[in-house]
């Protein structure tokens, strides 16, 4: 997150400088702003929900229904599980090393990090809040499948 | 009040509830605690991607918009689209604003779903992290198998669906209250 906190402050500079010298940047952060307060009630109820989905997510009982790599109900089960856990990168892959690394299966595993990546259901909040729910119907629509169907081409190539 | 901020609204109130009948009310403070707690330590990043976000959309000029990532790009639309989510920094809270920002000045909704896809399968910034901890051999196996999606999901779309670029961009200029007009008021 500190990376990210860098990398668009350079961002910033960087457009800051170019709209200073085309004399933009009033304009700039006026929008800015308003797009902050319109879309402020939407981030703060996004916030809560991810809030309550951080603390009603049964940890254990996610380790324990992995168990070991369970042939194909993994890889039904691993992305239930991979769209459930939250957090970034600096959370999920700690967390995936420690606790399913070693007890799954091939496809288990990538059909899980894919669905972590692309079907997250902590992201729906904010899609919801800056997409609109056409854009959520036809992102989960289409990618729904994918995490699965991945690990499976993951168990024939590679398993 | 609109139908997106009702429905999280309702989605909030179910899951309080269900906090209640776990463990009481303690467990309902604790949920808003949580969320409160993560959006005041994200707010130095959140100022920053909404700086970024808003800057972007006035200095983007909407014909270079539309010409790499919208109509006009055509097959080559979620390449481009793909390559800038294998780039691009940050979380949600920072690439869901700009990919607002994007269709509103004339991205197609493909491009936007390659985009997105790409920030999460193709991403040189997340790469070292996975390889850290999950192994070089097995994210090698993700990568080759999960890497032709991005481009796939968007050229799929825009040729399938080709007008559902402007039902979406509907949707976010409502959500952003913005007026009728396309693209980015002057």
């Amino acid at each position: 997150m500190t990376n990210a906190l860098i990398i668009l402050s350079i961002m910033a500079v960087i457009l800051l400088f170019f709209a200073h010298r085309q004399g933009k940047i009033k304009e700039g952060l006026t929008e800015a702003r308003n797009m902050f307060i319109n879309v402020l009630p939407l981030l703060i109820l996004a916030f809560i929900i991810v809030g309550f989905i951080d603390l009603l997510l049964p940890e254990q009982a996610l380790k324990e229904w992995m168990g070991e790599g369970s042939g194909w109900r993994g890889l039904v089960v691993g992305p239930a599980i991979g769209a459930l856990i939250q957090g970034g990168p600096f959370a999920f892959f700690p967390l995936f090393d420690a606790v399913f690394r070693d007890n799954v299966a091939i496809g288990t595993a990538v059909a899980m990090i894919t669905a972590w990546g692309m079907i997250n259901v902590g992201h729906i909040p904010y899609e919801l809040s800056f997409l609109g729910p056409r854009f959520v119907a036809l992102k989960y629509g289409l990618y729904l499948a994918l995490p699965t169907l991945s690990g499976l081409l993951a168990y024939f190539l590679f398993g | 009040m609109n139908k997106t901020v009702m429905g999280m609204a309702i989605a909030a109130v179910i899951l309080a509830i269900i906090a209640m009948f776990q463990d009481g009310f303690s467990h309902v403070g604790k949920g808003v605690l949580t969320g409160g707690q993560t959006l005041l330590a994200l707010v130095p990043l959140l100022i920053v991607a909404f700086v970024v976000a808003g800057l972007v959309s006035v200095m983007i000029p909407e014909n270079l918009v539309s010409r790499w990532l919208g109509q006009e790009a055509g097959w080559k639309g979620p390449f481009i689209g793909a390559l800038m989510g294998a780039l691009v920094p940050g979380g949600p809270f920072f690439f869901y604003p700009l990919m607002a920002t994007l269709i509103v000045s004339g991205a197609n909704v493909g491009t936007m779903l390659s985009f997105v896809a790409a920030k999460t399968l193709w991403n040189i910034a997340r790469l070292p992290m996975e390889i850290a901890f999950v192994g070089i051999e097995l994210t090698a196996i993700r990568f080759v198998v999960t890497f032709f999606i991005p481009i796939l999901a968007g050229v799929a779309v825009n040729l399938l669906l080709p007008h559902y670029t402007a039902r979406v961009r509907e949707e976010v200029n409502k959500l952003q209250m913005r007026p009728k007009s396309e693209g980015s008021d002057e």
